[in-house]
């Protein structure tokens, strides 16, 4: 109590008590700065604006899905050679299990995405005659291209580790499917 | 009560702190009060949002069905489009809705169920689609198909709806808790204001009043530092300071006048002020200043200074230390011309000097003159004494006459020399004090008064005297004196009473004693039944050679009461007389108790 008699020393222990007074009432603003607001909103909006590009890219990827599983089963009712109907065949069953795949991943991430059994809201209907098989594979490949710069463009948006996963396997599977794809052309086009 | 509180420091900084801490307090309450306001508001707004996409949902997924009925219906691939729209709309519903309920799980749990019956009714869509034989609506796998898909459009709608009303009613609380944020805050705000209000009035009108008071105090300070500077001309003094933490002097403006100097001619500094001081004390008060500096005390000290016109002024000075509000340590000291007192006290001295010369020649004189009258008149006694005895019988009866008129005149001049003699005695100064039995001395008196005594049949009594430290000779002496007086005034028609008595008295309570110098006097009363006086000349007997009565009625010198006067005030006391005519006198005697 000595010091609280000199003038010098009240208004120091009057600053201090306002100090820590001020640091009490505005520890808040200072935790939450108008800044942080403002990213906190822009990782919000940053967010949102992800799930929908997710959502719509796993759309884009699965809608070419079923293509590709439609175009590669009416093939293989169109193709003579029977290694060729198996290439067909191993390509459909490989864009099940990656249908199969997305519709778990989708589930998870409340993405709805059209089941394999929704295929043929127009049937996918090849001419016997060899320029229309070529032309459909060539629409298969396409497929299968534009599947893998989906992918790429998935795996740059999505922050799941799990999807991660799971585009890193599709991706292998749907490389070797455009592999099988561009032999199938090969062949056809050496039988032509 | 409360003047005398607001002038207390104590008590006001008391009060700024509980103030500040008042606002503070409401400050934050405000502060929260906002901040939960804002708070609600957040929430209110969210929980907008999420209505707003739940619905959002439902509108989609009714705008997908009616597409699908559109093409079951025309088997237009122009309903086609909506219903594959608005799957990608329901995706960006869900993508909202995602980020919106990340902190709820309640409803995630829900959005999960809403999902799966979403997919499960566009895949019951497409179902019933593929199971539409070539457009018969009526085929029975159709309309189990048509029926199923109903019933999960159904349970989205509910479980939508189920969603939405729990969001309502959520909203319904964040909207009550928001409107009692809204109504608390202005509250709160206007506490805060009323609060400062209140300080800022109060603390206005202190400092007003304080202001008013500096006000008036600077004036008093200004009439007074005049004043002060004014009595320091007048009783030619200076003051001066001394900081001893930092070794900073200032001196007043009489104080370089004292000095001979103009005021604030030259900077404070001691070395300054050493110029002015006389060669043969610079070195003493140079040791008398570093002292100070050291004990920071400054006793009295003398020195002389010089100034410009050769004048050398005597000057003391003398300093004691005070803290101030700084806690530090300042030496406040006066310095006063003596000159005037110094010169006076020479002259004084002298004067002195010469009163004592005067005074002892004088005594010298008396003594001598009242010895050596002795002899001429012993000789004219004793040839008178011849002349009458041897040549009595040849002188007429007139000349006879003449030689016993020269006789009386004699005696009376031996009685006045003896009396003077006596008197230059109790004047003498060496006064020798001694504790002495005061009844002893009475005795002694009565011893030498033992003649006339017997003769007047006097009746003497008196109390018992403690022992008293006197000068015993002058004691016995006044006694002697008074005695006699009282038996020599005595009344014809009554036998002389004299009483004695002794007390020890209080010098405050007697009003007899002026200007005390000690606190207990012995108080000694001679009460008489003689012939008294007049109250009148209390005073006047105690004066030398004063009578009162006719030499023819009294004999007597009026020298004996001077010389009791003189005796009392030897011994630093006091004597007073109060008498009756025809009744008596008493004579109070006051002595010092040592």
């Amino acid at each position: 109590m000595k010091y609280l008699k000199n003038r010098k020393y009240t208004v120091l222990f009057f600053f201090t008590v306002l100090l820590i007074g001020f640091n009490l009432n505005s520890c808040d603003q200072l935790i939450k700065n108008k800044n942080l607001e403002t990213k906190k909103i822009e990782n919000q909006k940053q967010a949102i604006s992800d799930n929908k590009n997710e959502a719509k890219l796993l759309l884009m990827l699965s809608k070419d899905n079923q293509v590709v599983i439609k175009l590669s089963k009416a093939l293989q009712k169109v193709i003579n050679k029977d290694s060729n109907v198996k290439l067909a065949k191993t390509i459909e069953k490989t864009h099940l299990e990656i249908a199969d795949d997305l519709y778990d991943v989708a589930t998870d991430k409340l993405i709805s995405i059209p089941n394999y059994s929704e295929l043929a809201f127009n049937k996918a209907i090849i001419d016997i005659n060899q320029t229309n098989k070529i032309a459909a594979l060539k629409k298969l490949k396409s497929k299968i291209d534009n599947q893998l710069f989906l992918l790429d463009k998935l795996y740059k948006v999505t922050n799941s580790k799990e999807f991660k996963t799971v585009l890193v396997e599709a991706d292998s599977k749907i490389t070797d499917s455009l592999n099988k794809t561009k032999n199938l052309i090969n062949d056809l086009k050496k039988n032509s | 009560m409360i003047r005398a509180l607001s002038n207390n420091i104590s008590f006001l900084r008391t009060t700024l702190y509980i103030s500040t801490f008042v606002i503070l307090v409401v400050g934050a309450l405000t502060y929260r009060s906002i901040v939960d306001a804002t708070n609600s508001s957040e929430m209110i707004t969210h929980t907008y949002k999420v209505n707003v996409e739940l619905e959002q949902l439902l509108s989609n997924l009714n705008d997908a069905e009616t597409g699908q009925r559109g093409y079951i219906i025309t088997k237009d691939s122009v309903f086609i489009g909506p219903y594959i729209e608005r799957r990608s709309k329901i995706n960006n519903s869900f993508a909202e809705l995602k980020v919106l309920t990340e902190d709820n799980p309640i409803l995630k749990e829900d959005l999960i169920e809403i999902n799966r019956l979403i997919n499960e009714r566009l895949l019951a869509f497409q179902t019933s689609y593929q199971s539409l034989p070539k457009g018969d609506i009526k085929d029975p796998n159709f309309i189990s198909n048509f029926r199923n898909g109903k019933v999960l459009m159904d349970s989205i709608k509910h479980k939508i709806r189920g969603a939405i009303q729990v969001q309502n009613n959520l909203l319904e609380q964040r909207q009550s808790k928001y409107k009692s944020d809204l109504i608390a805050t202005p509250l709160l705000l206007f506490s805060l204001l009323l609060c400062s209000l209140i300080l800022m009035y109060v603390a206005y009108n202190s400092i007003y009043d304080n202001i008013k008071k500096l006000k008036s105090k600077n004036e008093e300070l200004e009439i007074f530092k005049e004043s002060t500077n004014q009595s320091e001309i007048v009783s030619k003094h200076g003051t001066w300071t001394f900081n001893a933490r930092k070794n900073v002097y200032t001196y007043s403006d009489n104080l370089y006048r004292l000095l001979g100097e103009q005021p604030q001619s030259f900077e404070p500094t001691i070395e300054n002020f050493l110029k002015y001081v006389h060669p043969d004390d610079v070195e003493q008060l140079s040791k008398q200043v570093d002292q100070m500096r050291e004990n920071i005390e400054l006793p009295y000290i003398y020195y002389r200074v010089i100034h410009k016109n050769g004048n050398i002024k005597h000057l003391k000075a003398y300093g004691r230390s005070i803290v101030n509000d700084d806690d530090e340590i300042i030496l406040l000291g006066t310095t006063a011309d003596i000159t005037d007192e110094i010169m006076s006290f020479r002259a004084l001295e002298e004067r002195n000097m010469e009163l004592e010369r005067n005074n002892k020649e004088l005594s010298s004189f008396n003594y001598v003159a009242s010895h050596d009258l002795q002899e001429p008149l012993r000789k004219i006694q004793t040839f008178l004494s011849r002349l009458e005895d041897e040549e009595a019988e040849k002188l007429s009866p007139k000349g006879l006459k003449y030689i016993s008129r020269i006789q009386n005149a004699a005696s009376r001049m031996r009685l006045l020399i003896d009396d003077l003699l006596q008197f230059s005695r109790s004047n003498k100064a060496d006064k020798v004090f001694e504790d002495a039995n005061i009844n002893l001395l009475l005795e002694a008196a009565k011893q030498d008064l033992a003649e006339v005594i017997s003769a007047e049949n006097a009746i003497i009594t008196s109390d018992n005297f403690p022992s008293i430290n006197v000068i015993p000779f002058q004691i016995q002496q006044l006694f002697v004196n008074l005695l006699g007086n009282a038996i020599k005034y005595k009344a014809e028609e009554r036998t002389p009473k004299i009483e004695i008595t002794h007390q020890i008295v209080e010098a405050e309570k007697e009003e007899s004693i002026k200007k005390p110098k000690k606190s207990f006097y012995h108080k000694i009363v001679f009460t008489d039944n003689g012939i008294g006086f007049d109250n009148e000349y209390a005073d006047q007997i105690f004066v030398l050679f004063s009578r009162l009565h006719n030499k023819d009625q009294y004999s007597g010198t009026g020298i004996g009461l001077s010389i009791c006067k003189k005796i009392v005030e030897n011994h630093r006391g006091y004597i007073t007389a109060t008498g009756q005519l025809g009744v008596g006198a008493t004579f109070t005697i006051y002595l010092p108790i040592e």
